[in-house]
Protein backbone atom coordinates (compact mmCIF):
# COMPACT_ATOMS: atom_id res chain seq x y z
CA UNK A 1 0.00 0.00 0.00
CA UNK A 2 1.96 3.01 -1.25
CA UNK A 3 1.31 6.25 0.57
CA UNK A 4 2.53 9.15 -1.60
CA UNK A 5 0.57 11.78 0.36
CA UNK A 6 2.02 10.49 3.63
CA UNK A 7 5.53 10.54 2.14
CA UNK A 8 5.04 14.08 0.87
CA UNK A 9 3.70 15.14 4.30
CA UNK A 10 6.81 13.81 6.02
CA UNK A 11 9.02 15.51 3.42
CA UNK A 12 7.09 18.75 4.01
CA UNK A 13 7.43 18.35 7.78
CA UNK A 14 11.18 17.87 7.48
CA UNK A 15 11.48 20.87 5.15
CA UNK A 16 9.25 23.14 7.25
CA UNK A 17 11.30 22.18 10.29
CA UNK A 18 14.50 23.65 8.88
CA UNK A 19 12.74 26.58 7.22
CA UNK A 20 11.17 27.57 10.57
CA UNK A 21 14.66 28.00 12.01
CA UNK A 22 16.14 29.48 8.81
CA UNK A 23 18.53 31.71 10.78
CA UNK A 24 20.57 28.74 11.94
CA UNK A 25 19.85 26.35 9.07
CA UNK A 26 20.19 28.62 6.03
CA UNK A 27 21.63 32.04 6.94
CA UNK A 28 24.30 30.87 9.38
CA UNK A 29 26.01 28.42 6.96
CA UNK A 30 25.78 30.92 4.10
CA UNK A 31 27.34 33.67 6.24
CA UNK A 32 29.98 31.17 7.36
CA UNK A 33 30.89 30.42 3.77
CA UNK A 34 30.95 34.09 2.87
CA UNK A 35 33.35 34.73 5.72
CA UNK A 36 35.69 32.09 4.30
CA UNK A 37 35.24 33.76 0.95
CA UNK A 38 36.14 37.17 2.42
CA UNK A 39 38.95 36.12 4.73
CA UNK A 40 40.76 33.51 2.63
CA UNK A 41 39.59 34.56 -0.79
CA UNK A 42 40.32 38.24 -0.78
CA UNK A 43 43.54 37.98 1.24
CA UNK A 44 45.03 35.07 -0.73
CA UNK A 45 43.55 36.28 -4.01
CA UNK A 46 46.28 38.88 -4.24
CA UNK A 47 49.05 36.62 -2.94
CA UNK A 48 48.12 33.77 -5.32
CA UNK A 49 47.14 35.44 -8.57
CA UNK A 50 46.54 32.25 -10.61
CA UNK A 51 46.28 28.47 -10.14
CA UNK A 52 46.68 26.59 -13.41
CA UNK A 53 45.03 29.39 -15.30
CA UNK A 54 42.16 30.24 -12.94
CA UNK A 55 41.98 32.88 -10.20
CA UNK A 56 42.18 31.87 -6.55
CA UNK A 57 38.56 32.92 -5.99
CA UNK A 58 37.40 30.76 -8.92
CA UNK A 59 39.48 27.94 -7.43
CA UNK A 60 38.02 28.31 -3.94
CA UNK A 61 34.28 28.85 -4.58
CA UNK A 62 33.49 25.27 -5.77
CA UNK A 63 35.11 24.04 -2.54
CA UNK A 64 32.94 26.40 -0.48
CA UNK A 65 29.84 25.18 -2.30
CA UNK A 66 30.84 21.61 -1.45
CA UNK A 67 31.23 22.63 2.20
CA UNK A 68 27.69 24.03 2.16
CA UNK A 69 26.30 20.87 0.54
CA UNK A 70 28.23 18.56 2.86
CA UNK A 71 27.38 20.17 6.20
CA UNK A 72 23.72 20.79 5.51
CA UNK A 73 22.94 17.47 3.89
CA UNK A 74 24.57 15.80 6.90
CA UNK A 75 22.94 17.95 9.55
CA UNK A 76 19.33 17.86 8.37
CA UNK A 77 18.41 14.20 8.87
CA UNK A 78 20.83 13.63 11.74
CA UNK A 79 19.58 16.62 13.78
CA UNK A 80 15.96 15.83 13.03
CA UNK A 81 16.14 12.21 14.15
CA UNK A 82 18.22 12.94 17.24
CA UNK A 83 15.78 15.72 18.16
CA UNK A 84 12.89 13.29 17.78
CA UNK A 85 14.68 10.98 20.20
CA UNK A 86 15.18 13.87 22.65
CA UNK A 87 11.58 15.03 22.34
CA UNK A 88 10.28 11.48 22.75
CA UNK A 89 8.42 11.53 19.43
CA UNK A 90 10.48 8.94 17.59
CA UNK A 91 7.63 6.51 18.36
CA UNK A 92 5.33 8.68 16.22
CA UNK A 93 7.63 8.21 13.23
CA UNK A 94 7.51 4.44 13.69
CA UNK A 95 3.73 4.38 14.18
CA UNK A 96 2.62 6.26 11.04
CA UNK A 97 1.54 4.11 8.08
CA UNK A 98 4.62 4.74 5.95
CA UNK A 99 6.94 2.11 4.58
CA UNK A 100 10.56 2.47 5.64
CA UNK A 101 11.42 3.24 2.01
CA UNK A 102 8.94 6.14 2.09
CA UNK A 103 10.38 7.51 5.35
CA UNK A 104 13.84 7.17 3.80
CA UNK A 105 12.77 9.05 0.66
CA UNK A 106 11.16 11.89 2.65
CA UNK A 107 14.21 12.44 4.88
CA UNK A 108 16.71 12.28 2.02
CA UNK A 109 14.70 14.58 -0.27
CA UNK A 110 14.43 17.22 2.43
CA UNK A 111 18.15 17.01 3.24
CA UNK A 112 19.06 17.37 -0.44
CA UNK A 113 16.78 20.42 -0.72
CA UNK A 114 18.39 22.09 2.30
CA UNK A 115 21.91 21.43 1.06
CA UNK A 116 20.99 22.76 -2.38
CA UNK A 117 19.54 25.93 -0.87
CA UNK A 118 22.75 26.63 1.08
CA UNK A 119 25.02 25.58 -1.79
CA UNK A 120 22.90 27.58 -4.25
CA UNK A 121 22.89 30.76 -2.16
CA UNK A 122 26.67 30.47 -1.68
CA UNK A 123 27.09 30.14 -5.45
CA UNK A 124 24.74 33.04 -6.27
CA UNK A 125 26.47 35.32 -3.75
CA UNK A 126 29.87 34.47 -5.22
CA UNK A 127 28.59 35.54 -8.65
CA UNK A 128 28.60 39.14 -7.38
CA UNK A 129 32.40 38.94 -7.28
CA UNK A 130 33.48 36.40 -9.88
CA UNK A 131 32.35 34.54 -13.00
CA UNK A 132 33.05 31.00 -14.24
CA UNK A 133 33.68 29.47 -17.67
CA UNK A 134 31.24 26.57 -16.78
CA UNK A 135 33.17 23.78 -18.49
CA UNK A 136 30.46 21.15 -17.82
CA UNK A 137 27.06 21.96 -16.35
CA UNK A 138 26.05 18.25 -16.31
CA UNK A 139 29.11 17.47 -14.17
CA UNK A 140 28.21 20.36 -11.84
CA UNK A 141 24.65 19.07 -11.41
CA UNK A 142 25.52 15.39 -11.14
CA UNK A 143 28.37 15.89 -8.71
CA UNK A 144 26.42 18.37 -6.52
CA UNK A 145 23.50 15.93 -6.41
CA UNK A 146 25.71 12.95 -5.53
CA UNK A 147 27.52 14.93 -2.82
CA UNK A 148 24.19 16.00 -1.29
CA UNK A 149 22.92 12.41 -1.51
CA UNK A 150 26.03 10.88 0.07
CA UNK A 151 25.96 13.20 3.07
CA UNK A 152 22.17 12.92 3.44
CA UNK A 153 22.62 9.15 3.66
CA UNK A 154 25.43 9.59 6.17
CA UNK A 155 23.32 12.06 8.19
CA UNK A 156 20.39 9.65 8.25
CA UNK A 157 22.64 6.81 9.37
CA UNK A 158 24.22 8.93 12.13
CA UNK A 159 20.76 10.11 13.25
CA UNK A 160 19.65 6.49 13.61
CA UNK A 161 22.86 5.45 15.37
CA UNK A 162 23.35 8.45 17.66
CA UNK A 163 22.08 8.52 21.21
CA UNK A 164 22.78 12.21 21.64
CA UNK A 165 23.93 15.32 19.81
CA UNK A 166 27.49 14.66 21.00
CA UNK A 167 27.66 11.65 18.66
CA UNK A 168 26.56 13.78 15.73
CA UNK A 169 29.09 16.50 16.62
CA UNK A 170 31.84 13.89 16.99
CA UNK A 171 31.41 12.72 13.37
CA UNK A 172 31.19 16.31 12.15
CA UNK A 173 34.23 17.59 14.06
CA UNK A 174 36.58 14.64 13.86
CA UNK A 175 35.72 13.16 10.49
CA UNK A 176 33.82 15.49 8.16
CA UNK A 177 35.59 18.75 9.00
CA UNK A 178 39.18 17.40 8.72
CA UNK A 179 38.33 15.59 5.48
CA UNK A 180 36.80 18.80 4.11
CA UNK A 181 39.66 21.09 5.10
CA UNK A 182 42.23 18.57 3.92
CA UNK A 183 40.15 17.91 0.82
CA UNK A 184 41.55 20.81 -1.15
CA UNK A 185 38.98 23.55 -0.58
CA UNK A 186 41.67 26.17 -0.08
CA UNK A 187 44.71 24.68 -1.86
CA UNK A 188 45.46 22.42 -4.82
CA UNK A 189 46.22 18.79 -3.98
CA UNK A 190 49.08 18.90 -6.49
CA UNK A 191 50.82 21.48 -4.29
CA UNK A 192 51.20 18.85 -1.54
CA UNK A 193 54.33 16.65 -1.24
CA UNK A 194 53.93 13.60 -3.52
CA UNK A 195 53.25 11.15 -0.66
CA UNK A 196 50.56 13.36 0.87
CA UNK A 197 48.98 13.99 -2.51
CA UNK A 198 48.66 10.22 -2.95
CA UNK A 199 47.07 9.85 0.51
CA UNK A 200 44.72 12.74 -0.27
CA UNK A 201 43.22 10.70 -3.12
CA UNK A 202 41.67 8.45 -0.47
CA UNK A 203 39.77 11.42 0.92
CA UNK A 204 36.34 11.24 -0.76
CA UNK A 205 35.88 15.00 -0.44
CA UNK A 206 38.94 15.54 -2.68
CA UNK A 207 37.01 13.78 -5.47
CA UNK A 208 33.84 15.77 -4.76
CA UNK A 209 35.66 19.10 -4.96
CA UNK A 210 37.64 17.94 -7.99
CA UNK A 211 34.41 17.20 -9.87
CA UNK A 212 32.64 20.42 -9.00
CA UNK A 213 35.74 22.51 -9.66
CA UNK A 214 36.10 20.84 -13.05
CA UNK A 215 32.48 21.59 -13.90
CA UNK A 216 32.86 25.24 -13.00
CA UNK A 217 36.40 25.97 -14.21
CA UNK A 218 37.77 23.07 -16.25
CA UNK A 219 40.55 22.45 -13.70
CA UNK A 220 41.06 18.79 -12.79
CA UNK A 221 43.70 17.47 -10.40
CA UNK A 222 42.48 13.87 -10.63
CA UNK A 223 40.89 12.35 -13.77
CA UNK A 224 37.18 13.23 -13.77
CA UNK A 225 36.13 9.67 -14.62
CA UNK A 226 37.95 8.32 -11.55
CA UNK A 227 36.38 10.92 -9.25
CA UNK A 228 32.93 10.20 -10.68
CA UNK A 229 33.33 6.43 -10.18
CA UNK A 230 34.57 6.96 -6.59
CA UNK A 231 31.70 9.35 -5.75
CA UNK A 232 28.99 7.21 -7.33
CA UNK A 233 30.31 4.05 -5.62
CA UNK A 234 30.53 5.50 -2.12
CA UNK A 235 27.10 7.13 -2.52
CA UNK A 236 25.48 3.81 -3.46
CA UNK A 237 27.30 2.09 -0.58
CA UNK A 238 26.25 4.73 1.97
CA UNK A 239 22.69 4.68 0.64
CA UNK A 240 22.49 0.91 1.16
CA UNK A 241 23.95 1.09 4.67
CA UNK A 242 21.58 3.81 5.83
CA UNK A 243 18.53 2.20 4.21
CA UNK A 244 19.31 -1.16 5.80
CA UNK A 245 19.73 0.56 9.20
CA UNK A 246 16.33 2.23 8.85
CA UNK A 247 14.64 -0.82 7.38
CA UNK A 248 15.74 -3.15 10.15
CA UNK A 249 14.82 -0.68 12.90
CA UNK A 250 18.41 -0.78 14.20
CA UNK A 251 18.72 1.51 17.26
CA UNK A 252 15.16 2.77 16.69
CA UNK A 253 12.90 -0.12 17.62
CA UNK A 254 13.43 -1.96 20.87
CA UNK B 1 -25.11 -11.39 14.73
CA UNK B 2 -21.49 -12.41 14.29
CA UNK B 3 -18.90 -10.36 16.13
CA UNK B 4 -15.86 -9.31 14.15
CA UNK B 5 -12.64 -9.30 16.18
CA UNK B 6 -11.07 -5.85 16.45
CA UNK B 7 -7.90 -7.05 18.18
CA UNK B 8 -6.71 -10.63 18.37
CA UNK B 9 -3.49 -11.40 20.18
CA UNK B 10 -2.15 -14.93 20.26
CA UNK B 11 0.76 -16.30 22.27
CA UNK B 12 2.61 -12.99 22.27
CA UNK B 13 6.11 -12.99 23.71
CA UNK B 14 8.50 -10.11 24.15
CA UNK B 15 12.00 -10.40 25.53
CA UNK B 16 14.01 -7.15 25.50
CA UNK B 17 17.70 -7.12 24.54
CA UNK B 18 18.74 -6.92 28.18
CA UNK B 19 16.77 -10.07 28.95
CA UNK B 20 13.65 -8.52 30.50
CA UNK B 21 10.74 -10.84 29.77
CA UNK B 22 7.91 -8.32 29.26
CA UNK B 23 5.21 -10.51 27.68
CA UNK B 24 4.94 -14.23 28.33
CA UNK B 25 2.49 -15.88 25.98
CA UNK B 26 -0.15 -13.16 26.18
CA UNK B 27 -3.55 -13.87 24.59
CA UNK B 28 -6.49 -11.50 24.17
CA UNK B 29 -9.48 -10.99 21.92
CA UNK B 30 -11.46 -7.75 21.76
CA UNK B 31 -14.63 -7.53 19.68
CA UNK B 32 -15.48 -4.64 17.40
CA UNK B 33 -17.43 -1.94 19.19
CA UNK B 34 -16.22 -2.98 22.65
CA UNK B 35 -14.97 -0.58 25.29
CA UNK B 36 -12.33 -2.77 26.87
CA UNK B 37 -10.07 -2.14 29.84
CA UNK B 38 -6.61 -3.61 30.29
CA UNK B 39 -5.47 -3.15 33.84
CA UNK B 40 -2.07 -3.77 35.27
CA UNK B 41 0.58 -2.32 37.54
CA UNK B 42 3.62 -0.42 36.28
CA UNK B 43 5.91 -2.77 34.40
CA UNK B 44 3.12 -5.28 33.90
CA UNK B 45 3.49 -5.26 30.11
CA UNK B 46 0.68 -2.89 29.04
CA UNK B 47 2.85 -0.33 27.28
CA UNK B 48 4.99 -3.03 25.66
CA UNK B 49 1.82 -4.55 24.21
CA UNK B 50 0.63 -1.20 22.87
CA UNK B 51 4.04 -0.35 21.42
CA UNK B 52 4.13 -3.69 19.59
CA UNK B 53 0.71 -2.97 18.08
CA UNK B 54 1.73 0.59 17.16
CA UNK B 55 5.21 -0.08 15.75
CA UNK B 56 7.99 1.23 18.04
CA UNK B 57 8.59 -2.18 19.64
CA UNK B 58 9.29 -5.48 17.88
CA UNK B 59 7.68 -8.61 19.22
CA UNK B 60 9.76 -11.71 19.89
CA UNK B 61 7.04 -14.12 18.74
CA UNK B 62 3.28 -14.55 18.48
CA UNK B 63 0.65 -12.93 16.27
CA UNK B 64 -1.47 -9.81 16.43
CA UNK B 65 -4.40 -9.17 14.12
CA UNK B 66 -6.19 -5.84 13.83
CA UNK B 67 -9.67 -6.17 12.27
CA UNK B 68 -8.59 -9.49 10.80
CA UNK B 69 -5.29 -8.31 9.32
CA UNK B 70 -1.96 -9.60 10.59
CA UNK B 71 0.41 -6.79 11.60
CA UNK B 72 3.36 -8.71 10.14
CA UNK B 73 1.92 -8.95 6.64
CA UNK B 74 -0.25 -5.79 6.59
CA UNK B 75 1.87 -3.36 8.59
CA UNK B 76 0.73 -0.09 7.01
CA UNK B 77 -2.95 -1.11 6.77
CA UNK B 78 -3.10 -2.12 10.43
CA UNK B 79 -1.33 1.09 11.47
CA UNK B 80 -4.02 3.03 9.59
CA UNK B 81 -6.76 1.26 11.53
CA UNK B 82 -5.23 2.12 14.89
CA UNK B 83 -5.31 5.39 16.77
CA UNK B 84 -2.76 5.35 19.58
CA UNK B 85 -2.74 7.70 22.56
CA UNK B 86 0.64 7.13 24.20
CA UNK B 87 1.31 7.43 27.90
CA UNK B 88 4.07 10.02 27.56
CA UNK B 89 2.95 13.51 26.64
CA UNK B 90 5.43 14.56 23.95
CA UNK B 91 5.05 16.79 20.91
CA UNK B 92 6.89 18.13 17.94
CA UNK B 93 7.77 21.54 19.34
CA UNK B 94 8.33 23.11 15.91
CA UNK B 95 4.62 23.24 15.09
CA UNK B 96 1.31 24.58 16.36
CA UNK B 97 -1.78 22.51 17.17
CA UNK B 98 -3.36 22.85 13.73
CA UNK B 99 -0.10 22.03 11.94
CA UNK B 100 0.41 18.93 14.11
CA UNK B 101 -3.09 17.66 13.27
CA UNK B 102 -2.79 18.53 9.57
CA UNK B 103 0.49 16.61 9.41
CA UNK B 104 -1.10 13.64 11.17
CA UNK B 105 -3.89 13.62 8.61
CA UNK B 106 -1.36 13.74 5.79
CA UNK B 107 0.61 10.80 7.16
CA UNK B 108 -2.58 8.74 6.85
CA UNK B 109 -3.06 9.92 3.27
CA UNK B 110 -5.88 12.36 4.07
CA UNK B 111 -6.07 15.61 2.14
CA UNK B 112 -8.10 18.67 3.21
CA UNK B 113 -9.04 17.41 6.65
CA UNK B 114 -9.55 20.88 8.16
CA UNK B 115 -13.28 20.47 8.74
CA UNK B 116 -12.83 17.29 10.76
CA UNK B 117 -9.83 18.76 12.61
CA UNK B 118 -11.97 21.74 13.64
CA UNK B 119 -14.70 19.37 14.78
CA UNK B 120 -12.30 17.39 16.98
CA UNK B 121 -10.74 20.57 18.39
CA UNK B 122 -14.22 21.81 19.28
CA UNK B 123 -15.20 18.56 20.97
CA UNK B 124 -11.95 18.39 22.93
CA UNK B 125 -12.24 22.06 23.86
CA UNK B 126 -9.01 22.99 22.12
CA UNK B 127 -10.43 25.27 19.41
CA UNK B 128 -9.04 28.44 20.99
CA UNK B 129 -5.55 26.87 20.98
CA UNK B 130 -5.66 25.98 17.30
CA UNK B 131 -2.71 28.19 16.40
CA UNK B 132 -0.79 27.87 19.69
CA UNK B 133 2.56 26.13 19.63
CA UNK B 134 2.38 22.80 21.43
CA UNK B 135 5.06 23.99 23.87
CA UNK B 136 2.64 26.53 25.33
CA UNK B 137 -0.22 24.14 26.13
CA UNK B 138 -1.05 23.11 29.68
CA UNK B 139 -0.67 19.46 30.72
CA UNK B 140 -4.39 18.79 30.31
CA UNK B 141 -4.48 20.40 26.86
CA UNK B 142 -1.52 18.31 25.76
CA UNK B 143 -3.34 15.14 26.84
CA UNK B 144 -6.38 16.19 24.82
CA UNK B 145 -4.21 16.99 21.82
CA UNK B 146 -2.76 13.47 22.00
CA UNK B 147 -6.33 12.15 21.74
CA UNK B 148 -7.04 14.51 18.82
CA UNK B 149 -3.90 13.21 17.05
CA UNK B 150 -5.08 9.63 17.48
CA UNK B 151 -8.55 10.41 16.11
CA UNK B 152 -7.71 12.64 13.17
CA UNK B 153 -7.64 9.78 10.66
CA UNK B 154 -10.88 8.19 11.95
CA UNK B 155 -9.33 4.93 13.19
CA UNK B 156 -11.35 1.77 13.73
CA UNK B 157 -9.65 0.99 17.03
CA UNK B 158 -8.56 3.56 19.59
CA UNK B 159 -5.91 2.50 22.08
CA UNK B 160 -5.37 4.74 25.08
CA UNK B 161 -2.38 4.13 27.33
CA UNK B 162 -3.31 5.57 30.72
CA UNK B 163 -4.92 8.70 29.28
CA UNK B 164 -6.01 10.09 32.62
CA UNK B 165 -2.81 9.61 34.61
CA UNK B 166 -2.14 12.91 36.41
CA UNK B 167 -5.28 14.52 34.99
CA UNK B 168 -7.61 16.52 37.28
CA UNK B 169 -11.07 15.19 38.13
CA UNK B 170 -13.04 17.54 35.90
CA UNK B 171 -10.94 16.81 32.83
CA UNK B 172 -11.05 13.10 33.59
CA UNK B 173 -14.84 13.15 33.63
CA UNK B 174 -14.97 15.23 30.42
CA UNK B 175 -12.70 12.73 28.71
CA UNK B 176 -14.84 9.85 29.92
CA UNK B 177 -17.94 11.50 28.44
CA UNK B 178 -16.18 12.01 25.11
CA UNK B 179 -14.83 8.46 25.00
CA UNK B 180 -18.26 7.03 25.80
CA UNK B 181 -19.69 9.01 22.88
CA UNK B 182 -16.98 7.77 20.52
CA UNK B 183 -17.67 4.20 21.60
CA UNK B 184 -21.40 4.72 21.15
CA UNK B 185 -20.64 5.89 17.59
CA UNK B 186 -19.01 2.53 16.91
CA UNK B 187 -15.35 3.02 17.78
CA UNK B 188 -13.64 0.08 19.48
CA UNK B 189 -11.67 1.32 22.46
CA UNK B 190 -8.90 -0.39 24.38
CA UNK B 191 -8.07 1.51 27.53
CA UNK B 192 -5.16 0.74 29.79
CA UNK B 193 -5.34 2.17 33.25
CA UNK B 194 -4.24 1.93 36.85
CA UNK B 195 -7.64 2.87 38.12
CA UNK B 196 -10.34 0.32 38.84
CA UNK B 197 -12.84 3.17 38.99
CA UNK B 198 -12.07 4.13 35.40
CA UNK B 199 -12.56 0.60 34.15
CA UNK B 200 -15.74 0.25 36.18
CA UNK B 201 -17.18 3.44 34.77
CA UNK B 202 -16.36 2.89 31.14
CA UNK B 203 -15.70 -0.69 30.22
CA UNK B 204 -17.95 -3.69 30.00
CA UNK B 205 -15.07 -6.15 29.97
CA UNK B 206 -11.71 -5.96 31.69
CA UNK B 207 -8.52 -7.94 31.52
CA UNK B 208 -5.70 -7.85 34.02
CA UNK B 209 -2.11 -8.21 32.95
CA UNK B 210 0.58 -8.96 35.49
CA UNK B 211 4.22 -9.76 34.82
CA UNK B 212 3.45 -10.16 31.11
CA UNK B 213 0.63 -12.64 31.58
CA UNK B 214 -3.12 -12.39 31.41
CA UNK B 215 -4.19 -13.13 34.98
CA UNK B 216 -7.89 -12.27 34.78
CA UNK B 217 -10.50 -11.59 32.09
CA UNK B 218 -14.15 -11.05 32.79
CA UNK B 219 -16.99 -8.58 32.78
CA UNK B 220 -15.76 -5.58 34.74
CA UNK B 221 -18.48 -5.75 37.40
CA UNK B 222 -17.80 -9.41 38.10
CA UNK B 223 -14.07 -8.79 38.23
CA UNK B 224 -14.34 -5.88 40.63
CA UNK B 225 -16.61 -7.94 42.85
CA UNK B 226 -14.15 -10.82 42.86
CA UNK B 227 -11.27 -8.50 43.69
CA UNK B 228 -13.18 -6.93 46.57
CA UNK B 229 -13.91 -3.28 46.11
CA UNK B 230 -12.67 -2.01 49.45
CA UNK B 231 -12.66 1.60 50.59
CA UNK B 232 -9.93 2.95 52.78
CA UNK B 233 -10.69 5.60 55.38
CA UNK B 234 -7.99 7.55 57.18
CA UNK B 235 -8.94 9.17 60.49
CA UNK B 236 -6.91 11.90 62.12
CA UNK B 237 -7.30 12.67 65.85
CA UNK B 238 -6.18 15.74 67.81
CA UNK B 239 -5.10 13.62 70.72
CA UNK B 240 -2.81 10.60 70.82
CA UNK B 241 -4.56 7.33 70.09
CA UNK B 242 -4.08 4.79 72.82
CA UNK B 243 -5.84 1.50 72.13
CA UNK B 244 -7.83 1.05 68.90
CA UNK B 245 -11.49 1.74 69.82
CA UNK B 246 -13.45 -1.49 70.04
CA UNK B 247 -16.19 -0.13 67.76
CA UNK B 248 -13.71 0.03 64.86
CA UNK B 249 -12.21 -3.40 65.23
CA UNK B 250 -14.60 -4.91 62.66
CA UNK B 251 -13.25 -2.61 59.96
CA UNK B 252 -9.64 -3.76 59.88
CA UNK B 253 -8.51 -0.76 61.92
CA UNK B 254 -4.77 -0.10 61.91
CA UNK B 255 -2.69 2.56 63.61
CA UNK B 256 -0.66 4.49 61.05
CA UNK B 257 0.84 6.91 63.59
CA UNK B 258 0.11 8.17 67.11
CA UNK B 259 -2.62 10.40 65.68
CA UNK B 260 -3.82 8.49 62.58
CA UNK B 261 -5.90 5.38 62.07
CA UNK B 262 -6.88 3.60 58.86
CA UNK B 263 -9.99 1.52 58.24
CA UNK B 264 -10.82 -0.87 55.38
CA UNK B 265 -14.40 -1.79 54.53
CA UNK B 266 -16.78 -2.55 51.70
CA UNK B 267 -18.87 0.39 50.38
CA UNK B 268 -22.09 -1.25 51.69
CA UNK B 269 -20.72 -0.96 55.25
CA UNK B 270 -20.24 2.83 55.07
CA UNK B 271 -23.25 3.52 57.31
CA UNK B 272 -21.99 1.07 59.91
CA UNK B 273 -18.60 2.82 59.88
CA UNK B 274 -20.18 6.25 60.31
CA UNK B 275 -22.27 4.87 63.17
CA UNK B 276 -19.13 3.47 64.82
CA UNK B 277 -17.38 6.83 64.50
CA UNK B 278 -20.02 8.60 66.59
CA UNK B 279 -18.48 9.80 69.82
CA UNK B 280 -14.90 9.35 68.62
CA UNK B 281 -14.76 12.90 67.16
CA UNK B 282 -11.98 12.56 64.56
CA UNK B 283 -10.43 15.90 63.53
CA UNK B 284 -10.24 14.91 59.88
CA UNK B 285 -11.51 12.08 57.67
CA UNK B 286 -10.21 11.03 54.26
CA UNK B 287 -11.91 8.39 52.12
CA UNK B 288 -10.16 6.65 49.24
CA UNK B 289 -11.07 3.94 46.78
CA UNK B 290 -8.45 1.26 46.51
CA UNK B 291 -6.50 1.43 43.29
CA UNK B 292 -5.19 -1.46 41.35
CA UNK B 293 -1.77 -1.25 42.93
CA UNK B 294 -3.35 -2.08 46.31
CA UNK B 295 -5.32 -4.95 44.84
CA UNK B 296 -2.20 -6.26 43.18
CA UNK B 297 -0.17 -6.02 46.31
CA UNK B 298 -2.84 -8.04 48.09
CA UNK B 299 -3.08 -10.53 45.24
CA UNK B 300 0.64 -11.03 44.85
CA UNK B 301 1.17 -11.30 48.61
CA UNK B 302 -1.57 -13.90 48.61
CA UNK B 303 -0.05 -15.76 45.67
CA UNK B 304 3.47 -15.58 47.00
CA UNK B 305 2.47 -16.34 50.58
Amino acid sequence: MANPRGTFTLFKRETMRFLKVYMQTIFAPVVNNLLYFAVFGFSLHRAIPSIQGITYLQFMVPGLIIMGLVNNAYQNPSSSIILMKYQGIIGDLLSIPLKRSEIFLAFIASAVIRSFIVGGVTFLTALFFISFPYTSIPIILISAFLVALFFSFLGLFVGIWAKEFDNQAFIQTFIIMPLTFLGGVFYPITSLPAAMATVAKFDPIVHMINLLRYGFTGLQEIPISLSLIVLASITIFMGLISFIALRTGWKLQN
Amino acid sequence: MTHITAIKIQDLHKIYHKGTYALKGFNLEIKQGEFFALLGPNGGGKSTLINIMAGPTKKTSGTIKICGLNIDTHREETKSMLGIVPQEVNFDSFFDVNEVLTQCSGYYGIKNNQKYIDEILEKLNLHDKKFANTRFLSGGMKRRLLIAKALVHKPKVLVLDEPTAGVDVELRHNLWTYLRQLNKDGLTILLTTHYLEEAENLCKRTAIIHQGRLVALDETKKLVRSLGNYKEMTLNFKEKIGKIPAALENFQAKKISDYDLSLNFEPKDLNKVLEALKGLNPADIELQSQDLEDVFLKLTYKNNG
